[in-house]
């Protein structure tokens, strides 16, 4: 026999969910999960350029690091354009001998970041935020109508302004990109030595890397669990107190497990002293990348001048 | 609210990695002293925790998500030094390992995010919860409205910090250099969208977690203990 309420027509079920039109505009939930697995695809699939043989994966971390943000402030430096594409053709070429796909490469760094940077740039050309001589006029009114401008015209320095800016952000971020995508995480926030970060924070870095990985399946469990128990939906107050419990829950239980690490840390023989074993060696590679980048440094100043 | 590379001139990412430096040695030797031995699998801890409050997407009505920084919630939580800490951490992680926020920029993120957020939503929460017993509204409340607040400076002074670079930085021909948008369209086109959206966010995620710590059963008390430890 079917029980009364099966027969009934529940109130509080939206068969909008249910609809396949409606269906693709992702909730809350979708949205944290997909988030959530993006970052750790991501990071996976990065992880394994980090293990090729290539040019920057060879280079010592602590070098390469002090390199590249060498670069990355003499690159905030430069008010040229040549020098941005030239450093750009250089981190083209050091992904291709570093033996990252430069398609790959390519898709990696443009995709947000700069691309996003040039359709916020893209109103800076016209003469309205930026005046100058302009190169392209897209119309000209004789006489003013209240609140349309009567020019509109792409200006020259509007125009460089933008490139110039785009450029830059690009090769920063390609920069950045070469060095997380050739570099072992850990290896990398132990070069963060050079900038004489205490050791202390060094350990910090690599924990907290460490757990940001076990929260997001922690976080990824608790949203599928909810969302595998859902029928229909329910009302935004109850969803945001949803995720402001389990915000706190994770709080709770980040705050008793420092407890836990803490004393297994303690019975494993931890005083509070940290030391990194810094394993600080120069091979070839190293002195022909320094010498190659130092070259490149005088290059550009030389072509600035 | 992650300035990336390329959008500050080194005259303005320069100072403000000059004002963090103290800034952080100061915070690292106040949690030192409170924290004692045990403060490095908790400030790892906490900045993974930070880093994760910010992939939680949350519901506001009208069908739209938006996620919270967390920086008021970390202060009202831990202190604001540890914040300063902790956030920190979570913020270099993420320009270092997942490109989120530039390098150059990490100053200037960390002085407005983890720096100028928390102090401000803490003086604000603590200045609302002042003397209120532990059950009180207030407490809650004074997380929500420090968090909308908060927010909104530190959005303020980004979009100050973006809106600065054309007047900081051009060729003799006026041609920008770095973040094209003068103060006049930078500061109303990033505040407008915080003051009405993203700060609400903010305020619903911070109340509504400590209400929830309130509420749920002793929690609460070890909770306060824990903030009067801390700061």
């Amino acid at each position: 026999m079917i029980p009364e309420w099966l027969k009934s027509n529940p109130e509080n079920i939206s068969y909008s969910d249910y609809n396949p039109v409606l269906i693709k505009k992702r909730n809350f939930i979708d949205k944290t999960i997909n988030a959530l697995l993006k970052l750790l695809k991501e990071f996976y699939s990065e992880e394994r350029y980090s293990q090729k043989d290539g040019l920057l994966q060879t280079v010592n971390p602590e070098i390469k690091i002090a390199t590249m943000v060498f670069f990355l402030i003499y690159i905030s430096l430069t008010r040229k354009l040549e020098i941005l594409i030239l450093f750009y053709l250089l981190t083209l070429s050091t992904a291709f001998f570093s033996k990252i796909k430069n398609s790959f490469f390519i898709k990696r760094v443009w995709f947000f970041i700069p691309l996003f940077s040039g359709i916020i740039a893209l109103p800076s050309m016209f003469n309205l935020i930026t005046p100058g001589r302009q190169l392209l006029v897209l119309y000209h009114l004789n006489e003013k109508y209240f609140f349309i401008p009567q020019e509109l015209a792409i200006t020259k320095e509007g125009f460089f302004g933008a490139l110039v800016f785009v450029s830059r952000v690009a090769v920063s971020v390609s920069m950045v990109v070469l060095l997380t995508l050739t570099t072992k995480w850990n290896d990398l926030f132990k070069a963060l030595k050079v900038f004489k970060i205490p050791d202390v924070f060094i350990l910090v870095f690599g924990m907290t890397f460490r757990y940001i990985l076990m929260f997001i399946e922690i976080v990824k469990e608790m949203h599928l669990a909810y969302k595998s128990r859902l029928i229909g939906a329910l009302k935004v107050k109850e969803n945001q107190r949803w995720i402001a419990s389990q915000i706190a829950f994770v709080f709770n239980k980040s705050f008793k497990m420092s407890n836990d690490v803490y004393l297994a840390m303690v019975s494993r023989g931890f005083t509070g002293e940290v030391k990194t074993l810094s394993d600080f060696k120069i091979k070839k590679v190293d002195v022909l990348w320094i010498s190659g980048a130092m070259l490149i440094g005088f290059l550009a100043k030389y072509l600035t001048i | 609210m992650h300035i990336p590379d390329g959008y500050l001139s080194p005259q303005t990412y320069g100072p403000l990695f000059a004002i963090m430096i103290p800034v952080w040695g100061i915070a690292s030797r106040f949690v030192k002293k409170t924290l004692k031995a045990s403060q490095v699998p908790l400030l790892a801890i906490g900045s993974a925790f930070s880093f994760i409050i910010m992939m939680f997407n949350i519901p506001i009505p009208g069908g739209t998500t938006g996620h919270a920084v967390g920086g008021v919630l970390v202060a009202v939580l831990l202190g604001p030094w540890t914040a300063v800490i902790v956030i920190s951490v979570a913020l270099i992680v993420q320009a270092f390992l997942f490109g989120d926020g530039g390098i150059t920029a990490i100053g200037a993120n960390c002085f407005n995010m983890a720096f100028v957020m928390p102090f401000v939503g803490y003086f604000i929460y603590r200045i609302i919860s002042k003397n209120a017993d532990p059950l009180s509204r207030r407490h809650w409340i004074g997380a929500s409205v420090g968090g909308y607040i908060a927010l909104n400076i530190a959005a303020l002074l980004t979009s100050v910090e973006l809106g600065l670079q054309p007047l900081i930085a051009q060729t003799a021909s006026g041609q920008p250099l770095y973040a094209p948008f003068p103060l006049k369209i930078a500061v109303p086109a990033i505040m407008i969208e915080h003051l009405f959206l993203f700060g609400f966010v903010e305020a619903v995620a911070t109340g509504l977690v400590v209400a929830y710590l309130q509420k749920t059963d002793n929690l609460l008390s070890k909770n306060f203990e824990r903030i009067k430890l801390f700061v």
